[in-house]
């Protein structure tokens, strides 16, 4: 039942993106998003296009795999889609039937919100689809080591993060094996009303949490065992380093948004079609 | 309850880079009554094998027939398969959840729509089969210790009342102490009630003592299906699969390579010793 269900979807490869510093790329992630926001028009999203397309070529992971995480999402971009379609006003009507009013405004709104978070996503993954968790949360620990500081205990959450990670493929594989011995008992998840069926999850859950409490606590006792004592004094087995390809990389992103930011970001971010003229469409 | 198994083939994954041919071509043949254990290295096919007896996994190609009902047909009644087809997993007492052990062991009858007044009894009858006194019946499962839980998750597949029971290496983690009366239990089912009994194990001596026929999977593929006394003759082809031979099995290995032989089914140390006794008085 739950075989199919990956976690992560790490593409191994050893592409370009691949081997850049993890730490980088999550920066990187990060002025993505934010320059998201700065592009308004259909052209700006075509460069975004363009830009996905060099980012996609350079980690070498199929186009598929890339939109797939785009699935994960579809249901809240309908939703948007929908939403903003008939709900936002403008100059231009062009449907007019019963209590449904669709503007032009509100088309070209919707595909630009749709545009916008799907891009956001992609993006996103090609981050997730290019970095080990493991790698995700060594780099989020460095990034955020100035936080000890004002005492914020870094380390033990980055801990508490890759503990949790390394666990789940476990309790998948737990899960699933709980499901059989319950199947085996005759056990049924597949009919019956609403009610019926949440109960039916009972029989499952409680194994699945004892068992997470008695894993958790056998970890516990291995790491005490093993005199952990917390962040004081514990160096990496891999020390991240900056390359070649992390500057040519941060080069090619800076320089690229900082042209969106030129372009779109002397506007008004959200503005009217009037304000941003050419720009908006 | 026989089951039959004809030209099995499973494939995990497929379609995929990550396909893995888990069942090759399986024929067996299981008579009702018999107790046969299902032996290879782990990633042999054994459990793949065994899950498809209660239609865990869906047939992909081959044929299957448990006691009446063939799982080759699209529609199988599950029920009636799931209370025919008892199955213990490994470490079954990870699957209690109930807040009594009456109503843990009352989940399987309750299932597989057996009337409400004969579960109470079957609930009492099975705890006894495993050997546990009535007291434990309103306590929590979670409060027995690691062997009584084990014997309740046992009651609890018992209750349902199979014709077959599947055990997967239901001896694992258990003291000596636990090993024997889980084995003694499981060999009073099937020598008294007449259960089908099928039984993976990694345990060689627990095999030698205790079963009619031993079936080996490796890479798929049933090897070898025997009596086994007569498998483990075959010293060089059982280590070479990554299993071990038994102690009383190489005892008697090496007397017949000095051409001493019995004739009475050895199976226990002790049975050996009478033997060997036997031959002295005799000399």
């Amino acid at each position: 039942m739950f075989r199919d269900v990956t976690f992560g979807q790490y593409y191994p490869s050893d592409s370009f993106v691949h081997k850049m510093d993890a730490r980088v790329k999550l920066l990187l992630n990060l002025v993505y998003l934010v320059g998201i926001f700065f592009v308004v028009s259909f052209v700006g999203f075509a460069w975004i296009t363009l830009f996905l397309l060099v980012a996609i070529l350079a980690s070498r992971v199929p186009v598929r795999n890339v939109l797939k995480s785009v699935k994960g999402v579809l249901f809240l971009l309908f939703f948007t889609v929908i939403l903003n379609i008939f709900f936002t006003k403008g100059d231009n009507l062009l449907v007019k039937w019963w209590i449904i009013e669709i503007y032009a405004e509100g088309l070209i709104f919707a595909g630009k919100m749709f545009l916008r978070l799907s891009y956001l996503v992609i993006g996103s993954s090609i981050l997730t689809l290019t970095t080990t968790p493991v790698d995700l949360t060594h780099a989020l620990e460095s990034l955020l080591k100035p936080l000890t500081w004002i005492k914020v205990p870094v380390h033990d959450l980055a801990l508490i993060m890759s503990l949790a990670l390394s666990l789940i493929p476990s309790l998948i594989n737990e899960t699933d094996r709980i499901i059989r011995a319950q199947k085996a008992r005759g056990a049924d998840f597949d009919t019956g009303g609403l009610i019926k069926r949440a109960k039916a999850f009972v029989p499952i859950l409680i194994p699945l949490l004892v068992s997470s409490f008695r894993r958790a606590e056998e970890l516990a006792f291995a790491m005490n065992s093993r005199c952990y004592e917390g962040a004081t004094h514990r160096t990496c087995m891999r020390v991240m380093k900056l390359s070649w390809r992390d500057f040519l990389g941060t080069s090619v992103v800076l320089v690229f948004f900082v042209a969106v930011f030129i372009v779109y970001g002397t506007q008004t971010t959200w503005g009217t079609a009037e304000q941003l003229g050419w720009l908006y469409f | 309850m026989s089951i039959v198994a004809q030209q099995l083939n499973y494939i995990y994954n497929k379609g995929t880079p990550f396909e893995k041919h888990a069942l090759c071509d399986v024929n067996v043949e299981i008579g009702d009554g018999e107790f046969v254990a299902i032996v290879g290295h782990t990633g042999s096919g054994k459990t793949t094998f065994v899950q498809h007896l209660n239609a865990l996994i869906r047939l992909q190609s081959g044929q299957l027939k448990v006691g009446d009902i063939d799982l080759t047909e699209k529609k199988t009644d599950l029920k009636k398969l799931r209370g025919m087809v008892g199955m213990v997993f490994q470490y079954p007492e990870y699957q209690l959840f109930a807040d009594t052990v009456e109503a843990d062991i009352a989940f399987g009858p309750k299932n597989i729509g057996i009337d409400g007044e004969k579960i109470a009894d079957i609930v009492r009858e099975s705890l006894d089969l495993v050997g546990m006194s009535e007291s434990v019946l309103k306590k929590s499962p979670f409060d027995l210790s690691g062997g009584e839980k084990r014997r309740v998750a046992l009651a609890g597949v018992l209750a349902m009342q199979p014709r077959i029971l599947v055990l997967d290496e239901p001896t694992a983690g258990l003291d000596p102490q636990g090993k024997r009366e889980i084995l003694s239990l499981v060999k009073k089912l099937n020598r008294e009630r007449g259960i089908t009994v099928i039984m993976v194990s990694h345990d060689m001596n627990e095999v030698f003592e205790n079963v009619d026929r031993v079936i080996v999977f490796r890479e798929g593929k049933v090897v070898h299906d025997l009596p086994p006394r007569d498998l483990f003759r075959m010293e060089e082809d059982i280590v070479n699969m990554n299993l071990e031979i038994p102690y009383v099995a190489q005892f008697l290995n090496s007397l017949e390579k000095h051409g001493i032989t019995f004739d009475e089914d050895i199976r226990t140390v002790d049975q050996a010793f009478e033997a060997v006794n036997g031959l002295k008085g005799g000399k």
